[in-house]
Protein backbone atom coordinates (compact mmCIF):
# COMPACT_ATOMS: atom_id res chain seq x y z
CA UNK A 1 0.00 0.00 0.00
CA UNK A 2 2.91 1.94 -0.67
CA UNK A 3 2.22 5.88 -1.47
CA UNK A 4 -1.24 5.39 -0.29
CA UNK A 5 -3.19 8.47 -0.25
CA UNK A 6 -5.25 9.40 2.73
CA UNK A 7 -8.48 7.87 2.02
CA UNK A 8 -6.87 4.48 1.77
CA UNK A 9 -5.25 4.87 4.90
CA UNK A 10 -6.20 1.57 6.94
CA UNK A 11 -5.60 0.36 10.78
CA UNK A 12 -6.64 -3.09 10.71
CA UNK A 13 -7.04 -4.34 14.71
CA UNK A 14 -6.38 -7.99 14.94
CA UNK A 15 -6.98 -10.26 18.02
CA UNK A 16 -5.09 -13.79 18.00
CA UNK A 17 -7.16 -15.87 20.37
CA UNK A 18 -5.05 -17.40 22.79
CA UNK A 19 -6.29 -19.32 25.38
CA UNK A 20 -4.45 -22.36 26.32
CA UNK A 21 -2.05 -20.72 23.40
CA UNK A 22 0.36 -22.77 21.03
CA UNK A 23 2.69 -23.84 24.01
CA UNK A 24 0.13 -26.53 24.27
CA UNK A 25 1.21 -27.54 21.07
CA UNK A 26 4.39 -29.29 22.31
CA UNK A 27 3.83 -29.34 26.12
CA UNK A 28 0.72 -31.17 28.43
CA UNK A 29 -1.95 -28.70 28.88
CA UNK A 30 -1.77 -29.74 32.61
CA UNK A 31 1.75 -28.26 33.05
CA UNK A 32 0.80 -24.83 31.36
CA UNK A 33 -2.52 -23.71 33.59
CA UNK A 34 -0.97 -22.14 37.61
CA UNK A 35 2.51 -20.74 35.53
CA UNK A 36 2.27 -18.39 32.96
CA UNK A 37 -1.13 -17.34 34.16
CA UNK A 38 -2.56 -17.25 30.09
CA UNK A 39 -4.61 -20.75 30.12
CA UNK A 40 -7.10 -19.68 31.95
CA UNK A 41 -6.90 -16.14 32.55
CA UNK A 42 -8.57 -15.52 28.46
CA UNK A 43 -11.36 -18.41 29.53
CA UNK A 44 -12.32 -16.54 32.68
CA UNK A 45 -11.73 -12.42 31.91
CA UNK A 46 -8.58 -11.92 29.58
CA UNK A 47 -11.38 -12.18 26.61
CA UNK A 48 -14.62 -10.88 27.92
CA UNK A 49 -12.09 -7.58 28.95
CA UNK A 50 -10.73 -7.35 25.44
CA UNK A 51 -14.11 -7.27 24.00
CA UNK A 52 -15.13 -4.74 26.46
CA UNK A 53 -12.64 -2.39 25.46
CA UNK A 54 -12.86 -2.86 21.98
CA UNK A 55 -16.98 -2.13 22.58
CA UNK A 56 -15.83 0.76 25.08
CA UNK A 57 -13.22 2.21 22.43
CA UNK A 58 -15.53 1.27 19.35
CA UNK A 59 -13.50 -0.38 17.46
CA UNK A 60 -13.92 -3.17 15.04
CA UNK A 61 -11.65 -5.96 14.96
CA UNK A 62 -10.77 -9.56 12.81
CA UNK A 63 -10.32 -12.06 15.52
CA UNK A 64 -8.73 -15.28 14.48
CA UNK A 65 -10.04 -18.25 16.38
CA UNK A 66 -8.42 -21.19 16.52
CA UNK A 67 -11.96 -23.48 16.35
CA UNK A 68 -10.65 -25.51 19.24
CA UNK A 69 -10.76 -22.29 21.17
CA UNK A 70 -14.31 -21.64 19.90
CA UNK A 71 -15.45 -24.91 20.85
CA UNK A 72 -14.38 -23.89 24.39
CA UNK A 73 -15.59 -20.49 24.61
CA UNK A 74 -19.04 -20.69 22.85
CA UNK A 75 -20.71 -17.77 24.26
CA UNK A 76 -17.51 -15.07 23.91
CA UNK A 77 -17.72 -17.02 20.17
CA UNK A 78 -21.34 -15.52 19.91
CA UNK A 79 -20.63 -12.32 21.34
CA UNK A 80 -17.46 -11.69 19.07
CA UNK A 81 -20.36 -11.99 16.42
CA UNK A 82 -22.89 -9.84 18.28
CA UNK A 83 -20.45 -7.14 18.71
CA UNK A 84 -19.78 -6.95 15.07
CA UNK A 85 -16.44 -8.18 14.48
CA UNK A 86 -15.05 -10.27 11.97
CA UNK A 87 -14.64 -14.00 13.08
CA UNK A 88 -11.53 -15.74 11.28
CA UNK A 89 -10.02 -18.92 11.24
CA UNK A 90 -7.05 -19.44 13.56
CA UNK A 91 -6.77 -23.37 12.25
CA UNK A 92 -7.66 -25.81 14.95
CA UNK A 93 -5.43 -25.85 17.70
CA UNK A 94 -2.56 -23.96 16.84
CA UNK A 95 -0.83 -26.12 14.65
CA UNK A 96 2.14 -25.57 13.04
CA UNK A 97 1.54 -25.52 8.92
CA UNK A 98 4.85 -25.52 7.73
CA UNK A 99 5.22 -29.02 9.44
CA UNK A 100 1.84 -30.39 8.49
CA UNK A 101 2.24 -31.49 4.60
CA UNK A 102 -0.60 -33.45 3.35
CA UNK A 103 -2.64 -32.92 6.64
CA UNK A 104 -2.55 -29.07 5.97
CA UNK A 105 -5.98 -28.77 3.99
CA UNK A 106 -7.81 -31.43 6.40
CA UNK A 107 -7.00 -29.19 9.52
CA UNK A 108 -8.01 -25.87 7.08
CA UNK A 109 -11.10 -27.60 6.37
CA UNK A 110 -12.02 -29.01 9.69
CA UNK A 111 -11.49 -25.57 11.33
CA UNK A 112 -13.17 -23.78 8.79
CA UNK A 113 -16.47 -25.82 8.63
CA UNK A 114 -16.31 -25.99 12.74
CA UNK A 115 -16.14 -22.53 12.91
CA UNK A 116 -19.12 -21.97 10.77
CA UNK A 117 -20.76 -24.62 12.13
CA UNK A 118 -20.74 -22.81 15.60
CA UNK A 119 -21.10 -19.45 14.15
CA UNK A 120 -24.91 -21.23 13.07
CA UNK A 121 -26.71 -20.24 9.80
CA UNK A 122 -28.57 -17.07 11.88
CA UNK A 123 -25.31 -15.42 12.32
CA UNK A 124 -23.52 -12.93 9.71
CA UNK A 125 -21.89 -14.39 6.92
CA UNK A 126 -18.33 -15.16 8.19
CA UNK A 127 -15.72 -14.23 5.97
CA UNK A 128 -13.07 -16.30 6.89
CA UNK A 129 -9.55 -15.63 6.57
CA UNK A 130 -6.65 -17.95 7.84
CA UNK A 131 -3.86 -16.14 10.10
CA UNK A 132 -1.80 -18.84 10.20
CA UNK A 133 -0.16 -19.27 6.79
CA UNK A 134 2.69 -17.31 6.63
CA UNK A 135 5.57 -16.95 4.68
CA UNK A 136 6.79 -19.65 2.34
CA UNK A 137 3.12 -20.86 2.51
CA UNK A 138 1.46 -20.43 -0.87
CA UNK A 139 -2.42 -20.08 0.25
CA UNK A 140 -3.26 -21.22 -3.07
CA UNK A 141 -2.03 -24.88 -2.32
CA UNK A 142 -3.85 -25.08 1.29
CA UNK A 143 -6.88 -23.59 0.18
CA UNK A 144 -8.80 -24.30 -2.77
CA UNK A 145 -11.49 -25.41 -2.24
CA UNK A 146 -12.63 -22.84 0.80
CA UNK A 147 -13.99 -19.31 0.43
CA UNK A 148 -10.63 -17.86 1.88
CA UNK A 149 -10.52 -14.45 0.95
CA UNK A 150 -6.81 -12.68 2.37
CA UNK A 151 -3.54 -13.76 4.48
CA UNK A 152 -2.23 -11.21 6.28
CA UNK A 153 1.32 -10.48 5.42
CA UNK A 154 2.31 -10.58 9.18
CA UNK A 155 5.78 -10.72 9.36
CA UNK A 156 6.62 -8.02 7.51
CA UNK A 157 4.18 -5.26 8.25
CA UNK A 158 2.65 -6.52 11.27
CA UNK A 159 3.23 -4.89 14.88
CA UNK A 160 3.09 -7.19 17.51
CA UNK A 161 1.73 -5.08 20.39
CA UNK A 162 2.43 -7.53 23.05
CA UNK A 163 3.91 -5.98 26.24
CA UNK A 164 7.64 -5.94 26.87
CA UNK A 165 7.76 -6.15 23.08
CA UNK A 166 11.03 -5.46 21.66
CA UNK A 167 12.84 -5.22 18.42
CA UNK A 168 13.28 -9.02 17.38
CA UNK A 169 11.64 -10.11 20.35
CA UNK A 170 8.69 -11.51 18.56
CA UNK A 171 6.08 -12.77 21.45
CA UNK A 172 8.48 -13.25 24.51
CA UNK A 173 12.12 -14.23 25.78
CA UNK A 174 12.76 -17.63 26.65
CA UNK A 175 9.77 -19.43 24.93
CA UNK A 176 11.67 -22.80 24.04
CA UNK A 177 13.49 -22.63 27.44
CA UNK A 178 12.93 -25.76 29.56
CA UNK A 179 11.29 -23.85 32.25
CA UNK A 180 9.26 -21.04 31.11
CA UNK A 181 7.49 -20.23 34.13
CA UNK A 182 9.23 -17.06 34.54
CA UNK A 183 10.33 -16.58 30.77
CA UNK A 184 8.63 -12.60 30.80
CA UNK A 185 10.23 -9.79 29.06
CA UNK A 186 10.38 -6.55 31.31
CA UNK A 187 7.79 -4.20 31.05
CA UNK A 188 9.02 -1.27 28.58
CA UNK A 189 7.20 2.53 29.08
CA UNK A 190 6.72 4.57 26.41
CA UNK A 191 9.69 7.45 26.63
CA UNK A 192 9.32 10.69 25.20
CA UNK A 193 9.02 9.92 21.38
CA UNK A 194 6.40 6.78 22.71
CA UNK A 195 7.48 3.06 23.21
CA UNK A 196 8.66 0.59 20.63
CA UNK A 197 4.74 -0.41 19.64
CA UNK A 198 3.96 3.38 18.92
CA UNK A 199 7.55 4.08 17.23
CA UNK A 200 6.66 1.09 14.92
CA UNK A 201 2.80 2.24 14.22
CA UNK A 202 4.02 5.98 13.52
CA UNK A 203 6.87 4.87 11.18
CA UNK A 204 4.81 2.27 9.15
CA UNK A 205 1.84 4.63 8.78
CA UNK A 206 3.86 7.19 7.05
CA UNK A 207 5.64 4.96 4.94
CA UNK A 208 2.94 2.36 3.78
CA UNK A 209 0.01 3.87 5.28
CA UNK A 210 -1.57 0.10 7.11
CA UNK A 211 -0.65 -0.97 10.13
CA UNK A 212 -1.95 -4.05 11.62
CA UNK A 213 -1.77 -4.41 15.14
CA UNK A 214 -2.23 -8.12 16.76
CA UNK A 215 -3.29 -8.44 20.18
CA UNK A 216 -3.47 -11.51 22.89
CA UNK A 217 -6.35 -11.80 25.56
CA UNK A 218 -4.09 -13.14 27.49
CA UNK A 219 -2.41 -12.23 31.01
CA UNK A 220 1.39 -13.41 30.68
CA UNK A 221 2.28 -12.17 26.80
CA UNK A 222 -1.05 -10.53 25.82
CA UNK A 223 -3.18 -7.12 26.45
CA UNK A 224 -6.02 -8.88 29.18
CA UNK A 225 -4.16 -7.35 32.40
CA UNK A 226 -6.37 -4.03 33.13
CA UNK A 227 -2.85 -2.12 33.15
CA UNK A 228 -2.13 -2.83 29.40
CA UNK A 229 -5.68 -1.87 27.48
CA UNK A 230 -5.03 1.42 27.50
CA UNK A 231 -2.46 1.07 24.88
CA UNK A 232 -5.53 -0.77 22.08
CA UNK A 233 -6.84 3.30 22.69
CA UNK A 234 -3.35 4.92 22.66
CA UNK A 235 -2.40 3.34 19.19
CA UNK A 236 -5.85 3.30 17.47
CA UNK A 237 -5.80 6.76 18.28
CA UNK A 238 -2.25 7.69 16.75
CA UNK A 239 -3.65 5.80 13.87
CA UNK A 240 -6.42 7.74 13.59
CA UNK A 241 -4.28 11.29 13.81
CA UNK A 242 -2.18 9.64 10.58
CA UNK A 243 -5.53 9.45 8.81
CA UNK A 244 -5.73 5.48 9.05
CA UNK A 245 -9.24 4.56 10.88
CA UNK A 246 -9.71 0.53 11.81
CA UNK A 247 -10.82 -1.53 9.15
CA UNK A 248 -11.69 -5.19 9.42
CA UNK A 249 -9.92 -7.71 7.85
CA UNK A 250 -12.29 -8.74 5.02
CA UNK A 251 -13.11 -4.96 4.20
CA UNK A 252 -9.50 -4.54 3.64
CA UNK A 253 -8.91 -7.44 1.78
CA UNK A 254 -11.88 -6.54 -0.57
CA UNK A 255 -10.77 -3.28 -0.91
CA UNK A 256 -7.41 -4.40 -2.50
CA UNK A 257 -9.17 -7.21 -4.80
CA UNK A 258 -11.58 -4.56 -6.23
CA UNK A 259 -9.84 -0.79 -5.87
CA UNK A 260 -6.53 -1.55 -5.39
CA UNK A 261 -5.71 -4.47 -7.64
CA UNK A 262 -7.44 -3.86 -10.35
CA UNK A 263 -5.88 -0.95 -11.05
CA UNK B 1 10.08 -0.80 55.56
CA UNK B 2 6.64 -3.02 56.31
CA UNK B 3 7.36 -1.77 59.92
CA UNK B 4 7.92 2.09 59.25
CA UNK B 5 4.45 1.86 56.55
CA UNK B 6 2.39 -0.26 59.67
CA UNK B 7 1.62 -2.52 56.61
CA UNK B 8 1.13 -6.21 57.73
CA UNK B 9 2.37 -8.84 54.93
CA UNK B 10 2.05 -13.05 53.99
CA UNK B 11 5.19 -14.81 53.91
CA UNK B 12 5.26 -17.53 52.31
CA UNK B 13 7.96 -19.69 53.80
CA UNK B 14 9.96 -22.84 52.59
CA UNK B 15 10.02 -25.64 55.20
CA UNK B 16 13.61 -26.50 54.79
CA UNK B 17 14.81 -22.68 55.53
CA UNK B 18 12.41 -22.72 59.04
CA UNK B 19 13.94 -25.88 59.86
CA UNK B 20 17.30 -24.76 59.49
CA UNK B 21 17.30 -20.65 60.38
CA UNK B 22 14.10 -20.60 62.44
CA UNK B 23 14.77 -17.21 64.68
CA UNK B 24 13.99 -15.25 61.50
CA UNK B 25 10.57 -16.88 60.81
CA UNK B 26 9.92 -15.89 64.30
CA UNK B 27 10.79 -12.43 64.23
CA UNK B 28 8.22 -12.64 61.38
CA UNK B 29 5.84 -13.93 63.11
CA UNK B 30 6.13 -11.70 65.89
CA UNK B 31 6.10 -8.80 63.64
CA UNK B 32 2.17 -9.92 63.27
CA UNK B 33 2.77 -11.27 59.58
CA UNK B 34 1.03 -14.05 58.29
CA UNK B 35 3.75 -17.45 57.60
CA UNK B 36 2.09 -19.41 54.82
CA UNK B 37 3.70 -22.40 53.58
CA UNK B 38 5.57 -22.56 49.96
CA UNK B 39 7.04 -26.13 49.73
CA UNK B 40 10.29 -27.43 51.90
CA UNK B 41 12.88 -26.77 49.12
CA UNK B 42 10.86 -24.63 46.99
CA UNK B 43 9.72 -27.96 44.27
CA UNK B 44 8.10 -26.56 41.38
CA UNK B 45 7.74 -30.05 40.09
CA UNK B 46 5.54 -33.04 39.96
CA UNK B 47 6.88 -34.94 43.39
CA UNK B 48 4.75 -38.09 42.59
CA UNK B 49 3.68 -39.80 46.13
CA UNK B 50 6.15 -38.11 47.99
CA UNK B 51 4.13 -34.55 47.60
CA UNK B 52 1.75 -35.31 50.74
CA UNK B 53 4.40 -36.11 52.54
CA UNK B 54 6.71 -32.81 51.59
CA UNK B 55 3.35 -30.58 52.24
CA UNK B 56 2.85 -32.43 55.30
CA UNK B 57 6.43 -32.01 56.50
CA UNK B 58 6.93 -27.90 55.93
CA UNK B 59 3.48 -27.53 57.64
CA UNK B 60 4.53 -29.47 60.83
CA UNK B 61 7.93 -27.24 60.78
CA UNK B 62 6.01 -24.16 60.14
CA UNK B 63 3.59 -24.66 62.71
CA UNK B 64 6.55 -25.91 65.45
CA UNK B 65 8.80 -22.74 64.74
CA UNK B 66 5.87 -20.12 64.93
CA UNK B 67 3.63 -21.72 67.27
CA UNK B 68 1.04 -21.39 64.74
CA UNK B 69 -0.46 -23.45 61.78
CA UNK B 70 -0.26 -21.64 58.23
CA UNK B 71 -3.79 -21.88 56.56
CA UNK B 72 -2.05 -20.70 53.36
CA UNK B 73 -0.22 -22.40 50.47
CA UNK B 74 1.65 -21.01 47.54
CA UNK B 75 3.16 -23.37 45.25
CA UNK B 76 6.76 -22.50 44.09
CA UNK B 77 5.98 -23.02 40.87
CA UNK B 78 2.27 -22.12 40.31
CA UNK B 79 2.01 -25.72 39.31
CA UNK B 80 -0.60 -28.49 41.32
CA UNK B 81 -1.40 -31.73 40.93
CA UNK B 82 -4.31 -33.99 42.14
CA UNK B 83 -2.48 -34.49 45.65
CA UNK B 84 -2.26 -30.94 46.18
CA UNK B 85 -5.49 -29.65 47.86
CA UNK B 86 -6.86 -32.54 48.70
CA UNK B 87 -3.51 -32.63 51.04
CA UNK B 88 -3.94 -29.32 51.79
CA UNK B 89 -7.62 -29.52 52.80
CA UNK B 90 -6.24 -32.31 55.22
CA UNK B 91 -3.47 -30.67 57.11
CA UNK B 92 -6.38 -27.67 57.69
CA UNK B 93 -5.28 -24.86 55.07
CA UNK B 94 -7.98 -22.65 54.15
CA UNK B 95 -6.34 -20.80 50.64
CA UNK B 96 -4.46 -21.60 47.42
CA UNK B 97 -2.23 -18.38 46.17
CA UNK B 98 -0.96 -20.08 43.43
CA UNK B 99 -3.43 -19.33 40.60
CA UNK B 100 -2.93 -16.63 37.96
CA UNK B 101 -6.21 -17.38 36.35
CA UNK B 102 -7.98 -14.45 37.38
CA UNK B 103 -7.33 -11.37 38.87
CA UNK B 104 -10.21 -11.39 41.95
CA UNK B 105 -10.24 -13.92 44.69
CA UNK B 106 -13.17 -16.58 44.03
CA UNK B 107 -13.84 -20.01 46.09
CA UNK B 108 -13.65 -23.23 45.19
CA UNK B 109 -16.31 -24.10 47.53
CA UNK B 110 -17.51 -22.76 51.05
CA UNK B 111 -14.59 -23.86 52.59
CA UNK B 112 -11.31 -22.89 50.32
CA UNK B 113 -10.74 -19.76 48.48
CA UNK B 114 -8.18 -18.96 45.62
CA UNK B 115 -6.31 -16.07 46.00
CA UNK B 116 -4.95 -15.23 42.76
CA UNK B 117 -1.56 -14.14 42.39
CA UNK B 118 -0.31 -12.21 39.21
CA UNK B 119 3.31 -13.19 38.51
CA UNK B 120 3.75 -11.67 35.49
CA UNK B 121 3.29 -7.70 36.01
CA UNK B 122 3.21 -7.58 39.82
CA UNK B 123 6.33 -9.63 40.95
CA UNK B 124 9.44 -8.65 40.91
CA UNK B 125 11.48 -12.04 40.60
CA UNK B 126 10.51 -12.17 36.42
CA UNK B 127 10.65 -8.18 36.01
CA UNK B 128 14.24 -8.59 37.61
CA UNK B 129 15.73 -12.31 36.99
CA UNK B 130 14.67 -12.83 33.55
CA UNK B 131 13.53 -9.34 32.03
CA UNK B 132 16.91 -7.51 33.32
CA UNK B 133 13.97 -4.59 34.48
CA UNK B 134 15.55 -1.46 36.01
CA UNK B 135 14.48 -0.95 39.52
CA UNK B 136 12.50 2.58 38.09
CA UNK B 137 11.06 0.34 35.31
CA UNK B 138 9.45 -1.79 37.76
CA UNK B 139 8.39 0.92 40.42
CA UNK B 140 6.01 2.53 37.29
CA UNK B 141 4.98 -0.94 36.44
CA UNK B 142 3.82 -1.87 39.92
CA UNK B 143 1.75 2.18 40.06
CA UNK B 144 0.84 1.51 36.39
CA UNK B 145 -0.89 -1.56 37.61
CA UNK B 146 -2.12 -0.31 40.93
CA UNK B 147 -3.63 2.64 39.29
CA UNK B 148 -5.33 0.43 36.33
CA UNK B 149 -6.81 -2.08 39.25
CA UNK B 150 -8.12 0.55 41.79
CA UNK B 151 -10.38 1.91 38.31
CA UNK B 152 -11.59 -1.86 37.77
CA UNK B 153 -11.46 -4.94 39.67
CA UNK B 154 -9.75 -2.88 42.93
CA UNK B 155 -7.55 -5.93 44.11
CA UNK B 156 -3.89 -4.92 44.13
CA UNK B 157 -1.91 -8.74 44.78
CA UNK B 158 2.23 -7.47 44.64
CA UNK B 159 4.26 -10.20 45.54
CA UNK B 160 8.10 -8.63 46.51
CA UNK B 161 11.14 -11.40 47.13
CA UNK B 162 13.74 -10.44 49.49
CA UNK B 163 16.86 -11.86 47.05
CA UNK B 164 19.07 -9.60 45.57
CA UNK B 165 18.97 -11.45 41.96
CA UNK B 166 15.63 -11.86 41.61
CA UNK B 167 14.16 -9.85 44.44
CA UNK B 168 13.85 -6.19 45.88
CA UNK B 169 16.99 -6.95 48.49
CA UNK B 170 19.30 -4.52 47.05
CA UNK B 171 19.15 -1.08 48.29
CA UNK B 172 17.98 0.98 45.37
CA UNK B 173 15.57 -2.05 44.25
CA UNK B 174 14.15 -1.92 47.86
CA UNK B 175 13.66 2.07 47.57
CA UNK B 176 11.18 1.40 44.70
CA UNK B 177 9.12 -1.09 46.87
CA UNK B 178 9.54 1.63 49.68
CA UNK B 179 8.14 4.33 47.03
CA UNK B 180 5.60 2.06 46.36
CA UNK B 181 3.91 1.08 48.89
CA UNK B 182 3.87 5.14 50.25
CA UNK B 183 2.02 5.66 47.32
CA UNK B 184 -0.09 3.16 47.59
CA UNK B 185 -1.45 4.04 51.56
CA UNK B 186 -1.57 7.68 50.15
CA UNK B 187 -4.13 6.43 48.25
CA UNK B 188 -7.71 6.84 49.58
CA UNK B 189 -9.64 3.64 50.42
CA UNK B 190 -6.52 1.47 49.82
CA UNK B 191 -6.24 -1.26 52.56
CA UNK B 192 -3.53 -3.67 53.12
CA UNK B 193 -4.95 -7.34 53.85
CA UNK B 194 -2.99 -10.43 53.85
CA UNK B 195 -3.71 -13.27 52.09
CA UNK B 196 -5.37 -14.98 55.36
CA UNK B 197 -7.30 -12.23 55.49
CA UNK B 198 -8.78 -11.93 51.80
CA UNK B 199 -9.15 -15.38 52.42
CA UNK B 200 -11.26 -15.10 55.15
CA UNK B 201 -13.35 -12.61 54.12
CA UNK B 202 -14.01 -14.20 51.02
CA UNK B 203 -14.95 -17.28 53.14
CA UNK B 204 -17.31 -15.10 55.31
CA UNK B 205 -19.67 -14.60 52.35
CA UNK B 206 -19.61 -17.47 50.19
CA UNK B 207 -22.24 -16.65 47.83
CA UNK B 208 -20.53 -13.21 46.71
CA UNK B 209 -17.10 -14.85 45.91
CA UNK B 210 -18.34 -18.12 44.47
CA UNK B 211 -18.00 -16.73 40.90
CA UNK B 212 -17.48 -12.86 42.19
CA UNK B 213 -17.99 -11.50 38.41
CA UNK B 214 -21.51 -13.17 38.21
Amino acid sequence: MAGATPMSRALLLTVNVHGVGPEAASQPEADLFGRDAHGKYTYRIGLERLLDALRAFGLPATLFWPSGEAQRMPALFERCLRDGHEVASHGRAFEDHATLGAAEDAVIEEAHHELTRLAGSGAPRVPFADGNLVGAHDPDIATPRLPLRFQFPRRRRTLFARWGWRAGNDRAAGLGSPDRRHSFPPPRHPGPGGGADERGARALLAVDGYACLTFHPRADIGIGRAARLPMLKRLSDLAAGHGALPMRGAALAERMLTVILPN
Amino acid sequence: MLERHAVKATFFCCGYDAEHWPEPFREIHRAGHEIAAHGYQHEGFDLGEREPELLAKTHHILTEVVGEAPVGWCSPSGRKTRLTLPTLRSLGYRYDASEKDEDLPYLLDDRFAIVPNNTVSLDDFPLYFSGGALASEVERNFVEEFDAILGGDGYVHLTIHPKAGGGSGTPARAAAVDRFLAYAKATPGVRFMTCREIADHCLASPGAWREPRR
